[in-house]
């Protein structure tokens, strides 16, 4: 009888999680891809080169801060998860706060892009926008706003083109590589930890094999990082929120926007791996880009970094590290709790980031 | 004497020399692929002497119409031979990289074991969810801690480094039937783009010399005709 009572709350447990697992599979085979839309406030195009585009998003509130904003997100994934649905959106947020926001979407690169650098994508991408945005809006200077390797993208243009940039808002972005090690807490930096232990031409031979870093590839690596979330997102997570339509559909947006991982451009990822996280270039001051060497000493915008507490792609200490380098003498930093991600997309944080950033911005306008 | 030997051991012979005879074959294969004898064997294909001697032009263009010879058979042959040594290589590989990555999981299941045996969990029927999530944790860290062991790393490193010879030696195939059927190659493509982009670059920087220089130019005109 005892063992009997003791199995009973397994079994019904078994049989709760039968039932909830038919209504799953009942429920997504009724949700069509259109239906988990992301990245869908409105926003026009304004510009294309090569596969690189320029939009400027529609107001969602009278301007309050004039300065233009640029967007930009890195090459590992795709900005879409700035904008992932209506109610978890910094695009939105920052809109309904009065900005002139702009995005730079580096589109879908593949082997065709294998030979772009990152020398292409500050000094000719990103300078190609900020020159079209200034004379759009008839302004000499913009706003800066870059998501993880893309704040490594908008750093390093704000370095070599001072007097292009008024503000550099930068968020989950590594500057120094190595400083992984000063952080104390061990589910950090697996990212930095797994590129050093490559050798460097085995960073290029991936490269020159595949044409690029595939983005299934880097995927792989990310799940690594949360080993047990990772097995247990499509069975015991998703059964879990099956019964809330609102929570299955961030679940799943969620997803595509995990998928829509293209192939990082060839050399570009050579410089990435092997400058910055094998060799730590950039706070080295040897970082050259189009026959210059980064300095960030030669920032003078006024910057904001933002950084996430519990970020175990961009350990909090590879962020901060940008204080103690950067040239101006105004310098801001926001901790923030969460994850790399979560920042952006979790309801704890929405509202949060946005409305630090756009006070910042206020005050510097 | 034939009573003596029990099906086991005969067994035991017969894996013992098909083992011996896989890897000796393995490593003729590698040897093959690796040293010159193709080369030379297919320039020995090639090669025309006595009364063909003196009409290579024509015979190069009936090669050019007739398609795979003896020597792209022999070359291609070699190739095959050298993909699926790679091949055997990446299963070494993937077969230690499993070894260091499952420690992590029996590391885990003692853990658990111990912690779940020391509350009685498991026996008081305590709710299966309790139960999974002191599961995950456990073996949550202990896959992160190994992930971060040298040793997996290494193993990780040589599987990736094993994968991506694999994949070099793919490609040789593909190139070369590519080649065959007279198709661009994936080089032949990696040429172009890297000229397109080169291109590209060359005229973005022309543009922008003559963007900068044109103001200026102006400039002086107009300084010239006050």
């Amino acid at each position: 009888m005892s063992k009997q009572g003791a199995g009973e709350p397994a079994a019904a447990g078994f049989s709760e999680m039968t039932e909830k697992m038919l209504k799953a599979a009942k429920l997504l085979s009724q949700i069509k891809d259109e239906d988990v839309d992301v990245g869908t406030t409105p926003k026009n195009l304004v510009m294309r080169r090569d596969k690189v585009e320029l939009f400027r998003y529609e107001p969602l509130a009278p301007r309050s801060i004039e300065t233009p904003v640029i967007i930009a997100y890195g090459l590992i994934g795709r900005y879409t998860m700035a904008d992932l649905q209506p109610d978890r959106s910094l695009v939105r947020s920052l809109l309904s706060q009065g900005l002139d926001l702009w995005l730079v979407d580096w589109g879908q690169p593949t082997r065709t892009e294998r030979w772009l650098t990152i020398d292409d994508y500050v000094d000719d991408y990103i300078h190609a926008a900020v020159v079209r945005v200034c004379r759009e809006i008839g302004r000499d200077k913009v706003t800066l706003l870059g998501i993880c390797e893309g704040g490594v993208f908008m750093t390093c243009y704000a370095a070599l083109h001072p007097d292009k940039v008024k503000n550099l808002v930068l968020t989950i972005t590594p500057i120094d590589f190595h400083a992984d090690r000063e952080d104390p807490d061990d589910h950090h930096g697996f990212l930095n930890v797994w590129t050093r232990s490559l050798r460097s031409e085995d960073v290029d031979r991936l490269v020159d094999v595949y044409g690029g870093l595939p983005g299934e590839f880097m995927s792989s690596v990310f799940s690594q990082m949360t080993p047990m979330r990772s097995l247990t997102k499509y069975n015991i997570d998703l059964i879990d929120i099956v019964d809330d339509e609102a929570k299955l559909m961030n679940f799943l947006r969620m997803e595509k926007w995990l998928a829509d991982r293209p192939a990082h451009p060839g050399e570009a990822a050579k410089q990435w791996l092997k400058d910055l996280y094998q060799e730590n270039k950039l706070i080295k001051g040897e970082f050259v880009l189009s026959e210059r060497h980064v300095d960030l000493a030669a920032i003078s915008a006024s910057v904001l970094n933002v950084y996430a507490l519990n970020d175990h792609i961009i350990p909090p200490t590879c962020s901060r590290a940008l204080r103690e380098h950067v040239g101006t003498d105004d310098y801001s930093e926001i901790p923030l709790p969460g994850g790399h991600v979560g920042l952006f997309v979790s309801s704890k944080s929405q509202g949060v980031l946005s409305k630090d950033i756009s006070a910042w911005l206020a005050a510097r306008d | 004497m034939s009573e003596d030997i029990k099906p086991a051991d005969i067994l035991a012979q017969w894996t013992e020399a098909w083992r011996s005879m896989t890897a000796a074959s393995t490593d003729i294969g590698e040897a093959w692929s690796k040293s010159v004898l193709p080369f030379v064997l297919a320039r020995a294909t090639e090669s025309k002497s006595g009364m063909g001697a003196g009409n290579e032009l024509a015979d190069a263009i009936e090669r050019m119409t007739q398609g795979p010879r003896l020597a792209d058979v022999v070359d291609f042959d070699r190739k095959l031979l050298s993909t699926f040594s790679a091949w055997g290589e990446m299963q070494k590989k993937l077969a230690a990289y499993n070894v260091v990555a499952s420690r992590a999981w029996v590391k885990a299941a003692e853990k658990y074991r111990s912690a779940s045996g020391a509350d009685n969990k498991a026996a008081s029927g305590e709710d299966w969810r309790a139960l999974l999530g002191s599961w995950t944790a456990i073996a949550n860290d202990e896959l992160l801690a190994n992930q971060r062991s040298d040793e997996f790393l290494r193993v990780q490193r040589e599987l990736l480094q094993a994968a991506t010879e694999f994949r070099t030696r793919q490609t040789e195939i593909s190139e070369t039937v590519t080649k065959i059927m007279g198709l661009p190659t994936q080089s032949d493509f990696d040429d172009v783009t890297r000229q397109l982009t080169e291109l590209r670059r060359e005229l973005r920087a022309l543009s922008r010399r003559v963007d900068t220089a044109a103001p200026k130019a102006s400039a002086n005109e107009s300084g010239a005709r006050q």
